[in-house]
Order: C-alpha cells, then sequence, then structure tokens
C-alpha cells in the first residue's frame, strides 16, 4: 500500500516537473528532472514522510536498468553511422572517461 | 512479444552478472547485444520492437525523480564534504562535455555523434529525458553511455590505484561522474560511503551537465 502512494507521489512530483519544465522552456532541465528537484526539496524541508517514497523508489530503481534496454536497442538505427566513425567513437570514449575521471578527482581536491 | 522477450533476456543477464560480477557482464550490456542479435536476422521491425516495450520507457520518467530520494537518503555522506563534491562534477562533467567531442570532432565524426557522445557521463535515465531538449538523438547517445560506463568501471579502479587514490569519497566520486549507474554498481563493491557518493554524484551529474550544455554546445558551435 506504502509503495502504491509512493509511486503516485513520483509520478506526481514527475507531473509537476512536466509542468514546470512547459513554462520555463529556455530552462535547460527536462520534467523529471524537475521532478528530482522538487522531491528532494519536499523531503528536505520535513513536509513530506520519506516512508511511502522510500518503498516505492527502492524496488522501482533495482530495475532501472531494464527500462533503458529499449532505447539501447535503438542503435540499430545508427549502425552505419557508428561503423564509419568507429575509431572516433572508441577515442572519444576511452580518452574522455579517463580524463572525466581526473578531472573530476582534480576539482574534487581543488574545490 | 518484445516485452516478454526483453524481461525473460534481462533477467538471464542479472543471473549472468550475479555469477561473474563484471563490468563487461554488465547485464544492460548484454541484453542490448543479445537483443541486437536476436533481432537483425529474424528481421523483425525496430520501431515494432520499439512500440511494444514502451512502457518500460514510460517507467525512467518517475526512476529520475526518484533519484531525488536517493540523494536525501544520502545526503549524510557530504557532511562538509560539499566544495570538493562540487568542484569533482563541475570540472568532471564541464570536461567531459567539452573535451568527448572534441575529441571526436578531430578524429573525424560529425555534429550529431559529437553531441551524443557529450552526454557519455550522464545516467541513461536522464538522457533518454533530456536529450530531445538538447537535440541529441537518445538512442544514439544510450549505447555510447553504456560503453563509457563499462570503460570507467572497468579501468577507473585500476587507473586510481595506480595513481594512489584511495579515499572512498574521491573513489565513488569519480566513478559515478563519470560512468553513472554501471560505475555506481563498481563503488558498491567498495564500500557504503564509495556507493553512496557516487549515487549522489550519479543524480548530480544529470543535473549539471543538463544545465551546462547549452553553453558548452553554443561554445562548440554545436547549438
Amino acid at each position: 500500500m506504502n509503495a502504491l502512494v509512493g509511486f503516485a507521489l513520483l509520478w506526481a512530483f514527475w507531473g509537476l516537473g512536466e509542468v514546470l519544465a512547459r513554462l520555463l522552456p529556455g530552462a535547460p532541465l527536462s520534467g523529471s528532472l524537475w521532478g528530482m528537484l522538487l522531491l528532494y526539496i519536499a523531503l528536505a524541508s520535513g513536509r513530506l514522510d520519506g516512508r511511502s517514497v522510500a518503498a516505492a523508489a527502492g524496488p522501482l530503481l533495482r530495475w532501472l536498468g531494464l527500462y533503458f534496454v529499449p532505447v539501447g536497442v535503438g542503435v540499430l538505427a545508427f549502425e552505419n553511422l557508428l561503423r564509419d566513425h568507429a575509431l572516433a567513437v572508441t577515442g572519444a570514449l576511452v580518452l574522455g572517461t579517463l580524463i572525466t575521471m581526473l578531472a573530476t578527482l582534480a576539482g574534487a581536491r581543488w574545490g | 512479444m518484445g516485452l516478454i522477450v526483453t524481461l525473460l533476456i534481462y533477467l538471464a543477464a542479472l543471473h549472468a552478472y550475479r555469477l561473474r560480477p563484471h563490468p563487461l557482464t554488465n547485464p544492460v550490456g548484454l541484453t542490448v547485444l543479445a537483443l541486437i542479435i536476436a533481432l537483425q536476422p529474424g528481421g523483425y521491425p525496430l520501431e515494432r520492437y520499439q512500440r511494444e516495450t514502451l512502457p518500460l520507457v514510460w517507467l525512467l520518467k518517475p526512476a529520475v525523480v526518484a533519484l531525488g530520494w536517493v540523494a536525501w537518503n544520502e545526503r549524510g555522506s557530504l557532511a562538509g564534504r560539499l566544495r570538493p563534491f562540487l568542484g569533482g562534477l563541475v570540472a568532471g562533467s564541464a570536461t567531459s562535455l567539452t573535451l568527448t567531442p572534441l575529441l571526436a570532432r578531430a578524429l573525424g565524426a560529425g555534429p550529431e555523434l559529437q553531441k551524443a557522445l557529450a552526454l557519455k557521463s550522464i545516467t541513461s535515465a536522464v538522457a533518454v529525458d533530456l536529450g530531445p531538449r538538447l537535440g541529441v538523438n537518445a538512442g544514439l547517445a544510450v549505447p555510447l553511455i553504456i560503453i563509457a560506463g563499462i570503460l570507467g568501471a572497468a579501468f577507473g579502479p585500476w587507473i586510481m590505484e595506480r595513481l594512489g587514490v584511495v579515499a572512498p569519497f574521491e573513489r565513488g566520486l569519480a566513478l559515478g561522474a563519470a560512468s553513472h549507474g554501471i560505475g555506481t554498481a563498481r563503488a558498491a563493491e567498495e564500500g557504503a560511503l564509495a556507493l553512496a557518493v557516487s549515487g549522489l554524484a550519479m543524480a548530480a551529474t544529470g543535473l549539471i551537465t543538463a544545465l551546462l550544455a547549452p553553453l558548452a554546445f553554443l561554445l562548440l558551435g554545436l547549438g
């Protein structure tokens, strides 16, 4: 029961976020990201009981990987593009990931 | 049909990951690969498959919202460390957003690919949702994101050991910032603090990247 209420709350925050995203088309945040921020603010303000949200968020996030499998399969549509630029993709991903990690570590020590 | 097959393959991939937990046995990567191999010769149209599995993609919306709960739940692990946390994430996100497309450009990639690669460090959940807003094709970005996650989770800890980075806070931060959920799964093997920081970093990286991306694309002439 708690989980159902929590699930409904997550959708409600998404809906609020979607409204905000429409009202502020210039802001780069999507509806879900606005919803994430609003949920954090509501929990931090102490007005929202985290228990029902926790009951829904836990199981929902345990299957997170499954939800973007269909989008991942969509790579089929880009087969030729990726094959033609295999070197660029590999280089950018390998070096880019390494440099991102190093920059994060440097930023953390400097911050 | 597409939905049931996806579920079954994902369950099998999860089982494989439990037997041999390694970034290369990442369940999402394995499932996507298996489905591509299965769909291709069978002549099963991609559009039909994606239509049948739409309910799964809808669940990404509340799942991204739920990351706000994760952040609130784990906020204690940031006590007194908000500055290094934010400093690291802003530096990491800005670097990823600019250097990755520039590298790809130097190696001959066009604008569409450059933009998709720029989002490589955010969680796919956010990319699917944010991509259209930034003019990025999520179908192209997600597989690249998954590969970036696997690379970071597989080699990140090894490189950090060579560099003498041993603090769980820093290791979790770097894994979450560069390799989102796949890095966070790897951080879980390093203990509760690394896991919490990595999860927080993943949620915050999505947010920071969303804020910085329009400026980065403008500077790179990708707008």
